[in-house]
């Protein structure tokens, strides 16, 4: 990809349009790992192609590849207001693209009836950004919820599964509590284990770091990369904290402006040569990234 | 698959340091601890295929992880039909197993190459890395 100019930031329009533009003229973004597939799926966990989206006249993504490998954390990284939250609603059929398509190991979330797409989302675990509990009901009964919504499993399974992934998140002998009783952290960590109850092939964290300090922070990452080494499967998270992606984004994907910008393993990402992904990483305040 | 494109890196790699019939070996045993294991045992069964691997181009070299049963195991050789071929050097393996470097990464760089829904296997990875590191002593035991 050619070199757009590097110019202080607030004075970039320039340089900015000179990187979309140049992007533009690719069908994939710098970096994109590209792995040849007899049948789709067959490598990809998810994959986006030429992702599309608008909202009136507002293009929220514009044109995203991506595919996301199995077995890996992933960590999509993007600065606020670039597409993040619509994107996750796309890899789980919440939304669905103006143009391009989602594949969900290999099958177009667009083209699956309903019976289907349910059936995807239960391959995923979802955590929020607040943990999303039932505020009426206590963390052993927010856990459980899931089994007891799409499983016939006794009470006594139940009770053991939601024992063991209570345990888990650190959080046992926390069952009888109230979501109101909780700390921002043990929210997030209650929300973890109930995301996990179901043993999703795909685990999703929307902004895990949210309001939390960061040695919380530290922690939750810690737990997400013990919790994955004892799962296995895809884990996504998106986030705009470089920290995080850091510490256990084992592939990354920059997001800027609805468009991938690059991709790639950790240490190709932390050593890029692209000037948005340089500047972003490192969290300097030159280049093409200004305050718009 | 190419199976030129499985050793195409391996000239200029560095030789395995560990013999790579006794990784083969040694892969297997701690399979088979795991697979007893009741904190991995029915984890590894969710990848729900069967693997055929073959390091380099010797057929002596090769193993079948049945990963679509509890127990899961790996046996030596060809067994039935496995649902995926893949394919690397020993060095490649090594990277793997001793290093811990994901094989995705090699797959995208095709230094692993492969046949059939390979996202299978690639599941259970992350669980077989801390297999290897849980069960670090056996390697030591017999000093790998």
């Amino acid at each position: 990809m050619t070199q757009p100019p590097v110019s202080a930031a607030g004075a970039t329009d320039e340089g900015t349009s000179a990187l979309l533009d140049d992007a533009a003229g690719y069908a994939l973004h710098d970096g994109a790992m590209q792995v040849p597939e007899r049948n789709p799926g067959d490598f990809w966990s998810l994959e986006c192609r030429d992702v599309v989206k608008s909202f009136g006249s507002n293009r929220v993504l514009n044109g995203i590849d991506l595919g996301i490998p199995e077995g890996m954390i992933t960590v999509i990284l993007g600065p606020s207001g670039t597409g993040k939250s619509v994107l996750i609603k796309h890899l789980i059929g919440l939304l669905f693209p103006d143009r391009g398509e989602v594949l969900v190991h290999g099958s177009s979330v667009a083209h699956m009836t309903m019976s289907e797409l349910l059936a995807m989302r239960r391959r995923f675990g979802i955590l929020f950004q607040d943990g999303a509990l039932f505020g009426s009901i206590n963390v052993y009964d927010n856990v459980a919820f899931p089994l007891r919504q799409h499983t016939d499993y006794s009470e006594a399974t139940i009770r053991d599964i939601v024992r063991a992934r209570l345990s888990e998140v650190g959080l046992a002998g926390s069952e009888r509590k109230m979501p109101s009783e909780l700390s921002g952290g043990m929210k997030k960590r209650a929300g973890f284990a109930r995301a996990l109850v179901l043993e999703p092939e795909i685990v999703m964290f929307d902004e895990p770091d949210s309001g939390l300090d960061p040695v919380r922070t530290a922690l939750l990452c810690e737990l997400i990369e013990e919790v994955h080494a004892e799962h296995g499967g895809t884990y996504i998270v998106i986030t705009h904290d470089i920290a995080t992606a850091r510490k256990i984004g084992e592939y990354i994907a920059v997001l800027w402006k609805g468009r991938i910008v690059q991709s790639g393993d950790r240490e190709k990402m932390f050593n890029s040569e692209n000037p948005f992904v340089r500047q972003f990483l490192s969290g300097a305040s030159r280049g093409p990234l200004g305050m718009e | 698959m190419d199976p030129s494109n499985a050793t195409a890196e391996s000239d200029d790699a560095p030789s395995a340091r560990v013999d790579p019939a006794r990784m083969l070996e040694l892969f297997a045993q701690v399979v088979e601890r795991a697979a007893a294991d009741s904190r991995f045992g029915e984890r590894l069964a969710l990848a729900r295929t069967t693997v055929l691997m073959q390091l380099g181009d010797s057929e002596e070299l090769m193993a079948t992880m049945i990963f679509d049963r509890h127990p899961v195991s790996v046996r030596p050789g060809l067994v039935g039909d496995p649902e995926i071929e893949i394919r690397m050097s020993p060095e490649e393996f090594e990277r793997f197993w001793s290093d811990g470097v994901h094989p995705a990464m090699a797959i995208a760089e095709g230094r692993i190459t492969y046949e059939g829904p390979v996202r299978k296997i690639l599941r259970v990875v992350p669980i077989l890395r801390r297999v290897r590191a849980t069960y670090a002593e056996l390697g030591a035991e017999r000093g790998d």
